[in-house]
Parts: structure tokens; C-alpha cells; sequence
């Protein structure tokens, strides 16, 4: 009979890392009146969700830069719920970096509130919206 | 800078609104109560097809774990929150060992060692 692999795990910094990295950036262009920004995080989320970990942008910048610098052993939580936010912020980012595109600003800025004020509550908090989501579907 | 100011308001408004979301919806469910207490603590919920097992193969590597229906933690307690979640705690209330589902099966030795090990601290 065969084994059952181990479900994937995940450092819990990196999810948080990453939010917070959504949350400044999201922030900052709202804030600047700048949507490329926006489209630039959302491709970025984009590509770690389809690419893999390996290929993220602000999850390599955790592994690079922050976390040899952290101390103590590392905590890890299952993958696939903040992985599930994640495809979530990378949709909403996507669908208001179109919005923009077309002309929509009001919205796709509505959207990308929404964002960072879920990015920046779970990254302070660790209460993940889209996690809980996720368990709600799944259970 | 009016309206530099107006959208750094704006952004601290959006925060604040997803938080009292949250703390709102936090009332809803009561009182909020220390999400864990001291010890090896399983988290359970209905559906859960791993958590009986999870709990049995604690018990057989000599842990008695705290059982707990997810619907009892305040929103947030969980983290991430596929099911089972087994936690050890510390003393000091601080998280020092988590496995959610499958990883909580198989590493049922450590989380039982791990209570172990923080039992005989806090006696000793």
C-alpha cells in the first residue's frame, strides 16, 4: 500500500512576510495614485502561485535576506491555506490592474483597499481571511 | 498634500474597517478566551476525517491531549486552519511545536515527546 505524503508545509514568516510585502507596496500606490504598482504585486503573486515558491519574488527575499537573520527554530504551518489567500490577492490585484486599464479607477482602487487591508491585517494579526475561507470550503 | 493626507486617512480607515469586521464578527462568537493553554492541545472540527486518528495515535505515543472543537477558539486562534491542528504550548502561553493535518499524524512522536518534555519542565 502506498504512503501517503506528508501534507505540504510552509515557514509561517513566509505567508506573513508576503503579506506585509502586499500591504506596503498596495499601500504605497494607492497612496501615490500609481496602479502600475498594483499590476507589478499581482503579477508577482501571480507568478509565485503558478510558477511556484521558487520563483516569488517576495518569498525569496524572506529566504535571502530576513530569515538567516531571524533566531530559534522554525515554525511551520500547512501550505495550502495561505496559498489560497495568495491566488485570492492575486485575483483581486489582477481583476483591478484590468479595471485600471480600462478605465475603471474608482473600482480597481476599491479593490486594492480591500487588499492591503486584509494583507496588512493578517501579516499584524495572523488572523488570514482567506485562510479561514479556505477552511470553510474545504472542511 | 491635502490629498496626500486624505489617502494615507483612507488607508487607515480600511484597515480599521477590516478590523472591526473582525472584532464584530469576534462578539458574535462571545467572549474571546485564551486561544490555547498550556500542554499538547488537538484541534477538531466536524467533517474532519484525520482528527479521531490524529487523536488515537497521541494517546498511543503516551500524550492526553486537549481536545477542542474549532468552533470554540475566537476567530484567528487557528492561523492557517486545515484540520486537525495539534499545538504544543508552553508556560509562557508561546506556540513551540504545530503540525496541521497529515504532518500532525505522522509527527505525533514529536508533538507527544515535545509535551513531554514541557510537563516535566513545569513540574520540575
Amino acid at each position: 500500500m502506498t504512503q501517503a505524503l506528508a501534507t505540504p508545509q510552509v515557514d509561517v514568516n513566509v505567508p506573513r512576510f508576503n503579506q506585509a510585502m502586499v500591504a506596503l507596496l498596495t499601500g504605497l500606490a494607492f497612496v501615490a495614485q500609481w496602479w502600475p504598482l498594483v499590476a507589478a504585486v499581482a503579477a508577482v503573486l501571480a507568478v509565485t502561485r503558478v510558477a511556484g515558491p521558487r520563483y516569488g519574488l517576495f518569498t525569496q527575499a524572506y529566504l535571502r535576506v530576513v530569515k538567516p537573520r531571524l533566531p530559534g527554530p522554525v515554525e511551520t504551518e500547512e501550505a495550502a491555506p495561505p496559498r489560497f489567500a495568495q491566488t485570492l490577492g492575486a485575483l483581486f490585484l489582477g481583476t483591478a490592474a484590468a479595471l485600471f486599464a480600462f478605465g475603471f479607477a474608482g473600482a480597481g482602487w476599491a479593490l486594492t483597499l480591500i487588499v492591503f487591508a486584509l494583507a496588512a491585517l493578517a501579516a499584524a494579526t495572523r488572523i488570514c481571511v482567506g485562510c479561514i475561507l479556505y477552511s470553510r470550503i474545504t472542511r | 498634500m491635502i490629498e496626500l493626507a486624505l489617502r494615507v486617512a483612507q488607508l487607515v480607515g480600511a484597515l480599521a474597517a477590516a478590523w472591526l469586521a473582525v472584532a464584530a464578527w469576534e462578539r458574535r462568537r462571545g467572549a474571546p478566551r485564551p486561544a490555547f493553554r498550556a500542554g499538547l492541545t488537538v484541534i477538531t472540527g466536524p467533517g474532519c476525517r484525520l482528527c479521531e486518528p490524529v487523536v488515537r495515535e497521541l494517546r498511543r505515543c503516551g500524550a492526553e491531549p486537549w481536545v477542542v472543537d474549532v468552533a470554540e477558539l475566537p476567530p484567528g486562534a487557528l492561523g492557517a486552519s486545515s484540520l486537525p491542528v495539534a499545538v504544543v504550548v508552553d508556560g509562557a502561553g508561546d506556540v513551540v511545536l504545530r503540525r496541521a493535518g497529515r504532518a500532525a499524524l505522522e509527527d505525533a512522536g514529536a508533538l507527544a515527546s515535545r509535551s513531554h518534555l514541557l510537563g516535566r519542565a513545569r513540574a520540575g
